[in-house]
């Protein structure tokens, strides 16, 4: 069982780009190594999501979706 | 006006809640905004989250505000079952419950779903064992249509004063059916009576009115963990809860207001206790006048609601308006529906009984001569309108 997230952003009923934003504000105060959790229900995440944090520099540790939740691990670079 | 008796409707905001309040209405500056200009309003908000969310002692994210308690409760209903993914809700709650909280009910279940109302007692007050049985029905399957129900308390009734014990009902819900959200509505008792931990409650609906902040303001408290769609979808304002511009005075003032409530709350619950005391002492003196709703030392602080015999409320109300004095029929929020108040209905009084009622509440600088006038006021009003009526 992975450990439990430094910080989680529940973006959820938002569309992106608001969930990417979210998770980009939150992680401006996060340190490198920490572990963020992002929740949202808009599927555009599953793109939007893993291309800024390629951009970004962060690493994306696991994007899972339960009933209409779908939750990312982003690992801060 | 002589005597302000109508706190139901409106509070008077202390000079300190209005000098707050100017003082950002004057300054230029979005707290979304990049510049220096934003720094300041941006600390508005922080602060006013900080404050707010002491009221649950939960944290700051946890709060939303709103264009006052009616916006909260509907983003709280609309918002926790939207994110349960639930187009057939159940809702439980009581015939006392706000009529914006029976409104999104009813909205949210005209199509498909239930809509489950527990009986109230002759003083208002609701069972834990009969709410958490219509929470904990069998229709509803976990996973299924219907699943979680939402339970809705009202903590403070508005129009008989009835305090439920919510973190009661809270927890016998949530013995009977864990999953339930439980909204709890502390729109008339936020400032006047704890709410640590929001009682047990899911979320959380205060507003701006009993903190000593104006009406419009308010705020929907989130546990952390619980799931909200926003209800007035936008950008990132409050976390993508609620969209649009802050109405950043408004929060300065319920902020401010919060402050001088928390650090002077015994003192003002006792002042509006020994009003109400008096007024109902006063206004059941009247001949066959009496007191709805538990005794004034149950009830909300400074609520007082009596019927007579012979009289409606509304004509009263005027009548005493005539004198210079501020009452309501016996609802402040559904004045000039003529009808008979459902609230009281479902406490066992008769159509004469509710249609009678009038409304009569004080706040911490409602003054004894006040309660003089008002008390005067009304007996003359009853006396007059019953030598008008037909023999």
């Amino acid at each position: 069982m992975s450990a439990p997230p430094d910080r989680s952003v529940d973006a959820l009923g938002t569309w992106c780009p608001v969930p990417v934003t979210m998770a980009r504000e939150t992680i401006a105060r996060m340190a490198p190594g920490e572990v963020l959790e992002v929740l949202a229900d808009d599927p555009m995440v599953f793109l939007d999501l893993p291309a800024w944090c390629h951009d970004a520099g962060h690493e994306v540790l696991s994007m899972e979706q339960r009933r209409d939740i779908i939750t990312s691990l982003i690992r801060v670079g | 006006m002589s005597a302000y008796l109508d706190h139901a409707s409106a509070w008077p905001l202390s000079e300190a809640v209005i000098a707050e309040m100017g003082r950002w209405a004057r300054h230029v500056g979005s707290p979304m905004a990049l510049h220096e200009a934003a720094r300041g309003p941006a600390t508005v908000l922080s602060d006013a989250r900080v404050e707010i969310a002491a009221i649950t002692g939960w944290p700051a994210e946890s709060v939303i505000f709103t264009a006052g308690p009616t916006e909260a409760r509907n983003l709280a209903a609309k918002g926790a079952l939207s994110a349960a993914g639930e187009s057939a809700p159940t809702i439980v709650t009581d015939p006392l419950a706000h009529a914006a909280t029976l409104a999104v009910a009813r909205t949210l279940t005209r199509r498909a779903g239930n809509l489950r109302l527990a009986p109230v007692d002759a003083m208002g007050r609701v069972s834990p064992a009969d709410l958490a049985s219509l929470a904990a029905a069998t229709d509803e399957e976990p996973g299924g249509p219907g699943w979680p129900p939402l339970v809705v308390v009202t903590h403070g009734q508005a129009e008989v004063g009835t305090i439920q014990d919510a973190r009661a009902l809270a927890s016998a819900v949530r013995t009977a059916c864990p999953d339930a959200l439980v909204l709890l509505d502390a729109e008339e008792t936020a400032g006047l009576i704890p709410l640590d931990d929001g009682l047990g409650a899911d979320l959380v609906v205060i507003g701006g009115r009993t903190l000593g902040a104006p009406a419009w303001t308010g705020a929907l408290l989130v546990r952390p963990g619980t799931h909200l769609h926003p209800l007035v979808e936008g950008g990132l304002e409050e976390g993508g809860k609620r969209g649009g511009a802050h109405d950043v005075p408004g929060i300065a003032g319920l902020a401010a207001a919060a402050r001088e409530t928390r650090a002077d709350r015994d003192a003002r619950i006792a002042r509006m206790r020994a009003r109400a005391t008096a007024l109902t002492e006063g206004l059941c003196a009247v001949p066959r006048t009496r007191l709805n709703g538990p005794p004034v030392a149950e009830r909300l602080p400074g609520h007082v609601q009596v019927s007579a015999d012979g009289v409606e409320g509304e004509a009263v109300a005027l009548a005493m308006a005539a004198r210079g004095v501020a009452v309501s029929p016996g609802s402040a929020c559904t004045f000039g529906a003529g009808k008979a108040s459902p609230v009281l209905e479902a406490m066992g009084h008769d159509e004469e009984s509710a249609r009678s009622a009038v409304l009569l509440t004080a706040g911490p600088s409602t003054t004894e001569g006040e309660v003089t006038e008002a008390v005067a006021a009304y007996a003359a009003a009853v006396e007059a309108l019953r030598g008008m009526a037909p023999a």
